[in-house]
């Protein structure tokens, strides 16, 4: 049968590719990003696999410590790549970022799923769905603001950029150390406890622009 | 000692979030400058990694060995705080002028004390917990608190930007020092000199954001 993940992510990406040609150039790009995030996740599901061998099958370890590591910087290389060669537009970057990490969250879904697949039930598809997704997207989202100022303040890009990504890594660290815990329900909550927040500044801000703008 | 790292992580996470919290209700508004937004988030960045610590006592009852994420948090708060030294407001205050050379020689004393703080951990056979691990983090503090010292006795550029945030430096150059300290204190498991170090971080983390704006409020008049 070959490797399950690579077959998941045919099943998923291939659809998603051939869409592309039919888009308009924005929604290109963003889809074009979530792309990226799929494979990403295909990516480092090997590195993983690698450093699960490294550190003797000890998963707890390796999932709390060391994969937010590992999957926060892969994340972060394309938005970088972007900011880098196209456009450090700060709307744009958090876009993509979003973006990315929703694409990496959607194959790692289906990974798991497929790995799980006597467990699993609807209670499990709606933590995944709303938690996972929304960590991995607010994760790469953090660093994206980081990568905005690539070109404006250097000084403040290489710090503010790592600074940024530990954020990441430290928030994606505790959200599996509590998935992973008796406390798995305030795991499930936090991403969408971080969500709601960050979208009522984020849309504030908006507003009081156009109200400017009027 | 596990239930006493537990409470002490959790209470300086409650500092952390509170400061926090009002720091992003206070300075993330539209025209407050980014200097003070990035100290903020190594607020932020910091409340993450004692949540870290907290849970993971929480969850497995053993303090992490190693390399942990924990640390990571503390690392980047620095990091935030030095990004906002370094990147916004150094440039402002320092054109690399001849005569202001001393002021930039004078601040070296910080990083020197906290070295010798972590070089300690050599010289005392009982000391545990990983070194390369703990150096790595006690370089990004000294390099943070290089610039805190530094911003802390530089003479004053125009409209008293400077002088009016040195109650913040001296505070987070004091953050700098107790968690160079807390490293050396948790390698040596020593629990009465942690319990009043853990105090004093819980003091300094809940005083910085309005010892910050106090100071700030002098840059608008």
């Amino acid at each position: 049968m070959g490797n399950i993940n690579y077959l998941l992510f045919i099943c998923v990406a291939v659809p998603i590719l051939l869409m592309l040609f039919v888009l308009e150039k924005k929604s290109k790009i963003t889809m074009g990003y979530m792309l990226i995030g799929i494979f990403s996740c295909l990516f480092i599901s090997e590195i993983n696999g690698f450093l699960l061998q490294y550190f003797k099958n000890d998963v707890y370890y390796v999932t709390t410590t060391i994969t937010p590591v590992t999957e926060e910087i892969i994340k972060a290389l394309p938005v970088l790549y972007f900011a880098f060669l196209f456009s450090d537009k700060r709307e744009t970057l958090i876009s993509l970022s979003i973006a990315t990490g929703i694409g990496f969250a959607v194959l790692e879904n289906l990974m798991i799923f497929m790995n799980n697949v006597e467990q699993v039930n609807l209670l499990w598809a709606a933590i995944r769905g709303f938690s996972s997704g929304l960590m991995h997207g607010l994760c790469t989202a953090a660093v994206g603001i980081g990568l905005s100022f690539v070109h404006k303040k250097k000084k403040l890009f290489v710090c503010g950029t790592f600074a940024l990504l530990i954020v990441a890594i430290t928030y994606h660290s505790i959200y599996n150390t509590l998935i992973q815990s008796q406390y798995q329900i305030v795991g499930a909550i936090l991403p969408m406890a971080t969500y709601i927040p960050v979208l009522f500044v984020a849309y504030g801000r908006k507003i009081f622009k156009k109200e400017k703008k009027v | 000692m596990i239930q006493f790292l537990m409470y002490a992580n959790l209470a300086i996470f409650i500092c952390l979030a509170i400061s926090f919290t009002y720091g992003v209700v206070r300075f993330f508004k539209k025209g407050k400058a980014l200097y003070l937004q990035m100290i903020v988030g190594g607020l932020g960045c910091m409340m993450l990694g004692r949540m870290f610590l907290f849970i993971t006592l929480l969850t497995t009852a053993k303090y992490p060995e190693g390399f942990h994420v924990g640390l990571l948090g503390l690392v980047g708060g620095f990091l935030f705080f030095l990004s906002a030294n370094y990147g916004q407001m150094d440039k402002l205050l320092d054109d690399g002028a001849r005569e202001n050379r001393k002021y930039r020689l004078i601040p070296l004393v910080a990083p020197c004390v906290l070295a010798g703080i972590y070089a300690s951990l050599f010289f005392i056979p009982a000391a545990t917990g990983n070194r390369t691990i703990y150096g790595i983090m006690t370089l990004i503090i000294m390099f943070a608190s290089y610039f805190n010292l530094k911003h802390l006795i530089f003479p004053d550029v125009e409209f008293g930007i400077i002088r009016s945030i040195r109650g913040y430096n001296l505070i987070a150059l004091l953050l700098a020092l107790f968690s160079t300290c807390e490293i050396v204190l948790l390698s040596l498991n020593m629990q009465i000199p942690l319990l009043i170090l853990y105090v004093a971080i819980c003091a300094v983390s809940i005083a910085i954001v309005p010892i910050l704006e106090k100071g700030v409020k002098k840059w608008a008049i």
